[in-house]
């Protein structure tokens, strides 16, 4: 046998070039869209590479065969977003990565609040200034190719001292003919005692493989109080690469819930950094996952300063041949002392070929703190089945009953009341 | 009379260990019957062959429930058909309502006889009336099912099902240990007042008080997976004073 020289290309190879391709088509014109971040970003994400397969976060999710998947950055499409039901928000849709002012519903935000596209000449300044300070793209591969590709994005500012009542949502759908590329963008600035509630989601209007690879970041300010929900439902050819980035400073109060209702390959990196002393931190996420789907969050809690505390609490419902992975580090720094933090991670197996792979980590670095972590998997209950079905409840709405209140447990406990219905409705829905 | 359950050497085992040893039994409408007997005797595992737990496996015998095999149908079936067992040990259902699991459970019963569900505004209407039969705090209704009842609350709890869903047959599995004087007072109130022609009463229990309150038809004793005696009302006076070793004595001979 005579080994033959290797001439697959890389799958970075591919990605590369798709950029060269989307350079050439979008910047020909008037706006510069950081040219030099994105060039720097580029040179990141090709000299690095994706993260390879045996790296110890990545151990449990294979990403390789997606990613060898020839995608295309969408053109400008049209679709009409399907938005949620009862949120009653204030709406930016994107579709295909582009504003679309048409669907998207902001004339009656209050006048100094800016929820704007970042192809929004007057916001140009305050993009510039913010855009990758909070998610770093040095060792995060799939942050550099989405900053790579930033062009269009969503830009959300909250003057100091605002208090929004109805919740903000930003929806990005795609649609294509050929596998697509999505990689949204979404910049959240708060400043000193602003409180709101953020609400991202995305739609794929395709059966065309698809890959989201988003990046979200966001600066919590001095006594601001932020509510962040992030809401995943795919086809099952949509993967999802999530990267939340979290900064939260004096006294702020941050809410995180990530929610994950499909998808072929899911990855969430959440990563929230109190910068502060006195911060609180919600770190909450559920999913259901049926099929061949595989969702896996990773998290990161990096307390850096005393006095905060941090409760992060994720959830997962596994049937048929799906796989889960939780990867939650907490991690209390030198300097952290008096952080409060807690973990816990508990999921519900159904068949015996669905698996979870579950890992929480503490890694404590000060000596006086209070930590505890958790996990548990198991299969439902077998008394609390019996004991409705001996109320007349048919096997299966028992067993529907008792799933929908495991994962109420989450759902209950975001603070955007409108939207419980919502994701009770979602789960409903794929535990039919 | 007609007989609403009719046990025939009925013998059952777990984990390969036999504990019903023959068990006959022969239950009418409008009847109340007593099981008494020591710990371990195996009442709560008829209670819970009758209610259709898997782990026990029926070895020999049959079941009949309204003239049809018990033993054929699926649990939830049974409850629909009128087959009601009050827990000795209720289960903590987390995050599942009150109102939501009873709206299932009276729904899946109505649709079974043909009847419409009962609207939202209906079934908060019911519930209240019963609560207040069996003495059930109102406020309990607001939480998920037994999570953080006291043991008093638990076994309350089941009487105020069993007055919600009106069963043909009610088998109560110590519904009495661990009720103060008052709760089991009003306990026994309640289920007097569901004693129907048209319903069936077993009652397992280890002590004679609940029986002052509520006059059993029949006593029977159980002894190691068997009904070694059945008498009247008195024989569970006489077990008082006698004691298990009266009837042990009489088995063996
Ligand atoms: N799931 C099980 N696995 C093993 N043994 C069991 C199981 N269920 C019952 N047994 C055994 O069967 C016997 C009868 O138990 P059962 O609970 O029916 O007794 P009981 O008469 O209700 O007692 P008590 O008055 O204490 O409630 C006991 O020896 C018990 O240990
Ligand atoms: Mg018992």
């Amino acid at each position: 046998m005579v080994n033959t020289a290797n001439v697959t290309t890389r799958p970075e190879d591919r990605f590369v070039a798709e950029f060269e391709r989307f350079e050439a088509l979008h910047t020909n014109g008037s706006s510069e869209h950081f040219p030099l971040l994105r060039q720097k970003a580029l040179r990141q994400f090709s000299a690095t590479g994706f993260p390879p397969r045996k790296s110890e976060s990545w151990k449990y999710t294979n990403i390789g065969s997606i990613l060898r998947r020839p995608y295309s950055a969408p053109d400008t499409g049209t679709v009409r977003a399907s938005g949620l039901d009862g949120l009653g928000a204030y709406v930016a849709v994107f579709v295909n990565g582009h504003f679309d002012a048409s669907q998207s519903t902001l004339d009656d935000l209050p006048e100094d609040i800016t929820v704007a596209s970042f192809t929004d000449q007057t916001q140009a300044g305050r993009v510039r200034a913010h855009l990758a300070r909070y998610a770093a793209f040095e060792h995060e591969p799939f942050t550099a190719l989405n900053t790579a590709f930033v062009h269009d994005g969503a830009l959300v500012h909250l003057p100091a001292g605002i208090a929004l009542s109805r919740p903000i949502h930003v929806i990005h759908a795609v649609t294509a003919s050929y596998a697509a590329l999505l990689q949204p963008r979404t910049l959240v600035i708060s400043e000193d005692g602003a409180q709101a509630q953020i609400v991202q989601s995305t739609e794929v209007h395709t059966k065309m493989p698809v890959l989201i690879n988003s990046v979200t970041e966001i600066r919590v300010g001095a006594r601001a109080q932020l509510d962040h929900l992030m809401l995943q439902a795919g086809t099952p050819s949509t993967s999802n690469v999530a990267n939340v980035s979290v900064y939260q400073e004096t006294e702020s109060k941050f809410y995180n819930g990530s929610f994950t209702f499909g998808g072929e390959v899911v990855r969430n990196n959440i990563s929230i950094l109190p910068d502060a002393e006195h911060c609180e931190t919600l770190m909450h996420g559920l999913f259901v996952a049926r099929g061949t789907s595989h969702v896996d969050n990773n998290t990161l809690m990096d307390h850096a300063k005393p006095n905060c505390f941090s409760s992060e609490y994720y959830k997962g419902i596994l049937d048929e041949h799906a796989t889960g992975v939780f990867n939650g580090k907490v991690l209390v720094r030198q300097d952290a002392q008096q952080t409060n933090a807690y973990q816990t991670n508990r999921s519900i197996v159904l068949t015996n070929t669905a698996h979870m792979y579950s890992k929480p980590a503490l890694e404590i670095y000060a000596d006086d703190v209070k930590c505890s972590h958790g996990a548990t998997t198991g299969q439902l209950d077998k008394d609390g089945l019996f004991y409705l079905r001996a109320r007349g409840i048919r096997a299966d709405e028992a067993r529907r009953l008792m799933l929908i209140s495991f994962a109420g447990d989450i759902i209950e406990k975001v603070p955007a009341a409108s939207l419980h219905r919502v994701l009770y409705r979602e789960v409903e829905r794929l535990l039919r | 009379m007609t007989p609403v359950l009719e046990i025939k050497g009925l013998k059952t085992s777990v984990e390969g260990m036999l504990i019903l040893k023959g068990v006959d039994l022969v239950v009418n409408t409008g009847e109340v019957h007593a099981i008494m007997g020591p710990n371990g005797s195996g009442k709560s595992t008829l209670a819970a062959v009758l209610a259709g737990r898997e782990e026990y496996e029926v070895e020999r015998g049959t079941v009949l429930y309204q003239g049809a095999n018990l033993l054929e149908m699926e649990v939830d079936e049974r409850a629909r058909k009128g087959v009601f067992l009050a827990f000795q040990y209720p289960v903590e259902l987390p995050g599942v309502s009150m109102m939501n699991f009873l709206k299932q459970a009276v729904n899946a019963l109505r649709e079974h006889r043909g009847q419409d569900p009962l609207s939202a505004a209906g079934l908060l209407r019911m519930a209240k009336e019963k609560a207040k039969l069996i003495g059930l705090d109102p406020r309990l209704k607001q939480r998920s099912v037994n999570e953080g009842f006291s043991g008093g609350e638990k076994k309350r709890n089941e009487i105020f099902q069993l007055a919600m869903l009106e069963p043909v047959l009610a088998v109560l599995d110590e519904t009495d240990s661990g009720l103060d004087i008052d709760a089991l007072r009003s306990v026994a109130d309640g289920v007097n007042q569901l004693r129907t022609t048209s319903r069936a009463f077993v009652i397992i229990t280890h002590y004679q008080r609940l029986l002052n309150y509520i006059v059993p038809d029949f006593v029977h004793v159980m002894v190691d997976g068997r009904i070694v005696r059945s008498g009247g009302k008195e024989l569970a006076l006489d077990l008082e004073e006698k004691g298990y070793d009266w009837v042990r004595y009489d088995a063996a001979a």
